[in-house]
């Protein structure tokens, strides 16, 4: 084969491998707030689900809690939640991420407190999350859709 | 004479035209924010240098694993494995379990060497008994030693009533005065299985390296 073809071979092949994805660039996970359910299950008919996220109707305070999707085969080291959200006229919305071992026992959480236009982060201590510890977040919404929750963020 | 390379220059031309498309696809879906975020201009600029953030991660993370496996010696019969590719690879669960037993002694240490702020304490005490009654909490027999840092409550798991709905709604209610919480499981006076919280006013204390 004469070095003109040897070289355009290889150089089709590298275009060819240039557009394969990279499987290693791990994204990190979004999720609607939508996804949210009310802590009390009798509270249900308090909460209401918009298309960016959620929101209560009561006139008191709701909680709400939100089940984190986590990488099973590379977990991070030391695993990050952010989320924002909107609050109007002074209201504010708490915020607590939990880790649970795979035996259902709490391992360690962290609390936040936020208002405005809020974009937070939360973590936990990387010797109080191990691969197999699951995660959730408990938020509280503020009355008469004075909170809203908008998105949450899991960083794998 | 037979023009061969005219295949070639169509064949190339259209895998250039193939990969650039692609290119440009994966790098908007890439770099689009979500939907809910477009309202607010300074959030899509976060979302965007975050994207950005993550694509060289994964850029850096390849680059790093492909120096690895130059830089590893060809396998030989007695040949000790690599330190430098151990190294990247996830602790055990042995090796987890160890940790996090290591981290709760070093955290029951510095409770045990923390000085009791009178005033403090007694605020704190009393928030959390408040909270201890609250309706969605209602946690009964719990032991409560505030110092002045933080505070260590001990929660009998049998008898106090229901500790997986009660205890995530006790932290959560004091998120604001206690922030972080580190738990373990212990041995009550009286031989049964307790939950003890460590609660801190401030973050959790870092691991001793």
């Amino acid at each position: 084969m004469s070095k003109t073809k040897t070289g355009l071979m290889l150089f089709a092949s590298f275009l060819g491998l240039a557009a394969v994805p990279s499987e290693l660039d791990a994204s990190p996970m979004i999720i609607s707030a939508g996804t949210c359910n009310p802590f009390n299950a009798g509270q249900a008919n308090d909460i209401d689900y918009v298309t960016n996220g959620v929101r209560t109707t009561a006139a008191s305070n709701r909680d709400v809690i939100c089940g984190l999707t986590r990488d099973a085969v590379a977990p991070p080291a030391f695993p990050s939640v952010s989320f924002g959200g909107r609050d109007f006229n002074g209201a504010h919305t708490l915020v607590s991420l939990y880790s649970y071992s795979s035996a259902g026992l709490f391992l360690g959480s962290n609390s936040g407190d936020y208002s405005g236009n809020f974009q937070g982060a939360l973590s936990i201590q990387a010797a109080q999350a191990p691969a197999s510890a699951s995660f959730s977040l408990i938020v509280t919404l503020a009355a008469n859709t004075m909170g809203n929750l908008l998105y949450i963020r899991m960083d794998q | 004479m037979k023009r061969w390379w005219v295949p070639w220059t169509v064949a190339i031309g259209l895998g250039l035209v193939v990969a650039g498309s692609k290119y440009l696809v994966d790098a908007r879906s890439k770099h689009s924010p979500p939907a809910i975020m477009v309202e607010t201009p300074s959030n899509e600029e976060v979302l965007r240098l975050r994207s950005e953030v993550q694509a060289l991660r994964g850029e850096l993370r390849t680059v790093a694993l492909g120096a690895q496996a130059a830089a590893k010696p060809q396998p030989t019969a007695d040949a000790a494995p690599s330190p430098s590719v151990d190294a990247v690879e996830p602790p055990t669960e042995a090796e987890q379990a160890e940790r996090s037993e290591r981290y709760l002694a070093q955290v029951s240490r510095g409770f045990q060497n923390e000085i009791r702020d009178r005033t403090w304490s007694s605020l704190v005490t009393t928030e959390i008994q408040t909270h201890l009654a609250d309706e969605d909490v209602k946690l009964t027999g719990v032991s409560v030693d505030c110092r002045s840092q933080s505070c260590r409550v001990e929660i009998p798991s049998v008898g106090s009533g229901d500790v997986a709905k009660g205890l995530p709604m006790l932290i959560h209610r004091l998120g604001i005065t206690l922030p972080s919480a580190v738990g373990e499981q212990g041995k009550g006076a009286d031989g049964n299985p307790t939950t003890v919280i460590y609660m801190f006013r401030g973050a959790a204390p870092a691991e001793a390296q």
